[in-house]
């Protein structure tokens, strides 16, 4: 189990940046996720680190040592794919016990590591079935067992859940970062699925275009978005954003006959090279809160839309052009087409630059 | 308006449908709900008329159409895969079922309808496109477009949006629920997917090895769910369950009598009975109604912390409860570590109980006076 450390990475393909400059600090047994949209140079910086890619600039550290250079093997790294790649004609014992094997470890050493991780991973009744025929909760465990049977530095993991029924994927996400931590091993974890980032990651690194956009533990990032991509692209569902004019300690609502009067000291300061210019206002669903009545600083709209969601519902409105959505429970009885009064928390509000999508205040 | 009466189907050994009972009312928007494999395109097929039933009848509006071919049941569908003409550009793919010899529509009547629903959908841009050079989630709108643009009498979607990013999902799905609304139109669809199904269903149907188990709105089926299956299919997260033993005067958790889950003596009663003197039974409860807390409190159970999940507007805890594995929703000032003792509390109002063989729900419901009534 190692720390793990990338230096300025970059990965060219000709004139294609498939990543260019990403720098990533790796504490030991964290659970890293790497997040962005296909093509965002995620799956090129988890082979450079497996070392199935040569970078093309940068350097690669595990704790002190550089391994930039250094083959798969001589790496000692863990990878499990979406597909798990199990030998189906071996049973469960031959399929983790092959990295082993492949090693010429001793039997007895074998036999030993083997006790270990069918403990771990609750493998026992198992080990004489043939992968192929079991089902795909066990297989994971399975394919699991097999990236950590030789105690490598660290595991990659590449959209190991994007096969599964929705259901069975939440699952079986549960069960992943339960074993990891169980196990305290350093884990990369590649995915474009932002629920599983949040539920899973110590840190999450959201990448775009082959670059870092933003870096920081589940919290942060949701709560604190440096850009309105960062801000969309987390949650769900992503957070709401109003195009606004700024004038004087007021934000008028565009699409609405709304203004805004904001009463946070530090907003005004840095707000004050926008005044008269545009701003977006972004604000997360569980941060509106709705009223029968009115009140003062209340935004009167009508329901679009109730969409129910278990214990709680989202609540559907039409601010200018955009689905603004507002999380709710079920106390307030509300009717589509009905006005209600939408209340947004100060203390919750994100500003975003026009122009850039950068934020202003989080 | 649409029924489907005692349907069955099977391929060889595998009966996809078993003896299945289906009723869609006029302008309802009706979604099968279940995983993989549990029949839920075989249902649609015999809907449309791609399918013969082995037995069974499909009804509309209380005639027999089993055996009447797909056009002439006048059902618009739109599946996952959704079947655009690739070499045709978004105005001709739209305008396609309305050129159809069937209807004979004036193509003046053609370029006007078209032009409607392409506004209606914001694609009105995308109209001189051709459909292979669009974006997944551009071609699921045309997908949609096209199903909307005759005025067939009922909509029959097969999964028309899981297979997209969750990001299109979210906004495609309020999309659906809006033209559903406003056009006032009956729509039959299935899914895996219980969050999408949850928000756009006027009424779910609960569907699992070709039978449906359980029908109602969203909300009644998560507060009423009748088995342990209709529990594990339409919650996210899940419900946890418990195994449990029900004794003389109280309930504990099986191979750990030293849990003592408390229960009035009524309740008690109840589950006795019901069992008829066996011991063992599920017990269910949703993750938000388990209390939590990092002090030790009367009546609460110790558990061990093995991770956090957030997500995003709430965190959830995956706890060790013995060998049971729970999670519960976390109130938001509680910041427990892995490794950690956890104190849980689980109301006895809040529990379900199921029969541990067949699954089926045990019902015990809080009378009026708050008396448990049976």
């Amino acid at each position: 189990m190692a720390r793990v450390r990338l230096e300025s990475l970059k990965k060219h393909y000709g004139s294609v940046r498939a990543i260019d400059g990403v720098s990533i600090n790796i504490e030991s047994g964290q659970l890293v996720v790497l997040l962005g949209p296909s093509g965002c140079g995620k799956t090129t910086t988890l082979r450079c680190i497996a070392g199935l890619e040569q970078p093309t600039m940068g350097k690669i550290y595990f704790d002190d040592r550089e391994v930039t250079h250094l083959s798969p093997s001589e790496r000692n790294v863990g990878m499990v794919f979406q597909f798990y790649a199990l030998y189906p004609h071996m049973n469960v014992y031959e399929n983790i016990t092959f990295p082993l094997r492949a090693c010429r470890v001793p039997r007895k050493a074998i036999e030993t590591k083997v006790k270990e991780v069918v403990q771990i991973f609750q493998l026992g009744g198992l080990l004489r079935y043939k992968a192929s025929i079991l089902p795909p909760g066990d297989q994971q465990r399975v394919a699991l067992a097999r990236a950590v049977i030789r105690d490598p530095n660290v595991l990659l993991l590449d959209e190991p859940l994007s096969a599964l029924d929705e259901k069975f994927r939440e699952e079986m996400r549960s069960e992943l970062g339960k074993l990891q931590k169980r196990i305290g091993i350093t884990t990369i974890y590649v995915t474009h699925d932002q629920r599983e980032a949040m539920a899973l990651g110590d840190v999450i690194v959201v990448m775009k275009d082959g670059v870092i956009v933003q870096m920081g533990s589940p919290e942060e990032l949701y709560e604190h978005p440096q850009s309105v991509f960062v801000g969309n692209f987390l949650g769900t569902p992503g957070m709401n954003f109003v195009e606004c004019l700024y004038d004087n300690g007021l934000l008028f609502l565009e699409g609405t006959e709304h203004r805004l009067s904001l009463k946070r000291s530090d907003l005004f300061a840095k707000l004050s090279s926008y005044q008269g210019k545009e701003v977006i206002l972004g604000i997360r669903p569980e941060y509106v809160s709705l009223f029968e009545k009115s009140f003062e600083n209340g935004l009167s709209i009508a329901i679009l839309a109730i969409e129910p969601a278990g214990r709680y519902r989202l609540v559907d409105f039409l601010i200018g052009e955009r689905v603004f959505r507002v999380r709710t429970d079920w106390s307030l009885p509300l009717i589509v087409g009905h006005k209600v009064y939408l209340y947004f928390s100060e203390d919750h509000i994100c500003l975003f630059d026009r122009s850039s999508g950068e934020a202003i205040v989080t | 308006m649409l029924e489907l009466r005692d349907i069955t189907k099977a391929f060889g050994d595998i009966v996809a449908v078993n003896h299945l009972d289906l009723e869609v009312k006029k302008g309802e928007f009706f979604i099968i709900l279940g995983p993989t494999g549990a029949g839920k395109t075989t249902t649609l097929r015999i809907t449309i008329g791609l399918e013969k039933p082995d037995s069974g009848k499909v009804l509309y509006e209380g005639q027999d159409i089993t055996q009447l071919s797909p056009p002439l049941r006048d059902f618009a569908f739109m599946f996952e895969s959704h079947n655009l003409y690739p070499v045709l550009n978004v105005y001709d793919n739209l305008a396609f079922p309305l050129r159809s010899p069937l209807f004979k529509v004036p193509e003046s009547e053609v370029k006007k309808r078209v032009e409607a629903i392409a506004d209606e959908l914001h694609i009105t841009h995308l109209l001189p496109r051709r459909v292979s050079h669009l974006s997944g989630g551009e071609q699921q709108r045309v997908a949609l477009g096209r199903a909307l643009i005759r005025r067939p009498k009922i909509y029959i979607l097969d999964e028309p949006i899981s297979s997209l990013d969750y990001k299109l999902r979210e906004e495609l799905q309020t999309e659906f629920k809006r033209i559903h609304e406003e056009y006032g139109i009956t729509i039959l669809s299935a899914t895996h997917d219980n969050v999408s199904a949850m928000a756009m269903a006027s009424r779910i149907g609960i569907m699992e090895n070709g039978r449906i188990l359980q029908v109602g709105a969203p909300r009644d089926i998560y507060t009423n769910p009748m088995s342990v299956s209709v529990a594990r299919i339409i919650g996210a997260p899940s419900m946890n369950f418990i195994d449990c033993v029900v004794g003389e005067t109280s309930l504990w958790m099986h191979g750990h009598q030293e849990f003592v889950i408390p229960l009035s003596p009524p309740i008690v009663g109840i589950l006795r009975r019901e069992l008829k003197g066996q011991g063992r039974i599920l017990v269910g409860i949703w993750p938000e109604d388990i209390m939590v807390s990092e002090k030790i409190q009367e009546g609460y159970l110790k558990a061990l912390v093995e991770n956090i999940e957030y997500h995003g507007a709430e965190r959830f805890v995956n706890l060790a409860l013995g060998e049971s594995p729970l999670k519960a929703l976390l109130i938001r000032n509680c910041v427990p570590k892995h490794g950690a003792e956890i104190f849980v509390f689980l109301p006895e109002e809040k529990l379900y109980f199921f029969h541990p063989q067949n699954g089926l729900r045990i019902y015990v419901q809080l009378g009026r006076n708050g008396h448990y009534a049976f």
